[in-house]
């Protein structure tokens, strides 16, 4: 039952992890915006949510830490960041956006919430099945 | 958790910018002193704050800023006539400080603009992580 449980909540978890991820990379460009010779960063989405669908492996993903722990499936995803690639009008080799980088945060935020709200449903049905 | 990583970030950026105001205040401050060093007097020299990239951890490519080092502004010292001045050489000249009103209050508008962008973010991931510890109820 909890391994189906972990199956529904999974994906969400996931995605939630890569929006956090991509929120904390933005909130670095914003950050670096005066920065001489800072790149701007982004993640590839596609290419990180691809890699979040085609993960065959539905085991409760833990970490080993210690040689006495027991056998976990370590599937954690690693997400790369790449470059942004705009034309830099700074002189100082700074390439940051600011009101692209405000926008994207914006928008980073309000998608996590969204999936917290789904999330928050599913729970809310669990409970409504548990309690009859 | 990387949502609590924000709050480095954006820590160290406001960080970063309020020392860039507080030197631009002191350089506006002290247009017109002068500074006794060596038995001699000087006027004082404009100080810029060089900010740089302080990753999160070593081979991290995302991180906060902290200021690498407040240099003295390289551009030439004013040199202005006025025999009547105490400090005056024996042509008549003084030598003013190189502290530029303008582009002091330019650099002053722009790093109260980014810190005011860095509380923005502040509060953001702040929602964010509030909301997420109140997912079951």
């Amino acid at each position: 039952m909890f391994d189906k449980i972990n199956k529904i909540f999974d994906f969400s978890q996931n995605k939630l992890n890569l929006y956090a991820k991509r929120q904390e990379i933005l909130s670095s460009n914003i950050a670096n915006a005066d920065t001489p010779g800072y790149k701007a960063r982004d993640v590839d989405f596609k290419n990180e949510f691809n890699k979040i669908l085609n993960q065959k492996d539905n085991s409760i993903p833990l970490k080993k830490t210690s040689f006495k722990h027991l056998n976990g499936k370590n599937n954690f995803i690693l997400i790369k960041t790449i470059p942004i690639d705009k034309n830099q009008i700074k002189l100082d080799g700074n390439t940051v956006n600011m009101d692209r980088e405000r926008i994207a945060f914006m928008d980073n935020s309000l998608k996590y919430q969204s999936i917290l709200v789904y999330m928050k449903n599913e729970i809310k049905n669990i409970m409504r099945i548990l309690k009859g | 958790m990387s949502l609590l990583n924000i709050f480095n970030i954006a820590g160290s950026a406001m960080n970063a910018q309020s020392q860039k105001i507080n030197t631009s205040a002191s350089n506006l401050a002290n247009i017109d002193s002068i500074i006794y060093k060596n038995g001699k007097f000087y006027p004082y020299i404009a100080k810029q704050v060089i900010l740089e990239f302080d990753a999160l951890n070593k081979n991290s490519k995302i991180g906060g800023v902290k200021v690498s080092k407040i240099v003295d502004d390289p551009s030439p010292m004013h040199l202005i006539y006025d025999p009547h001045h105490p400090m005056a050489d024996n042509k008549g000249y003084i030598l003013k400080s190189n502290v530029n009103p303008i582009t002091e209050m330019v650099s002053n508008i722009s790093a109260s603009r980014n810190y005011q962008a860095n509380i923005e973010v502040l509060k953001t991931a702040k929602s964010i992580i509030l909301k997420t510890l109140t997912i079951d109820e």
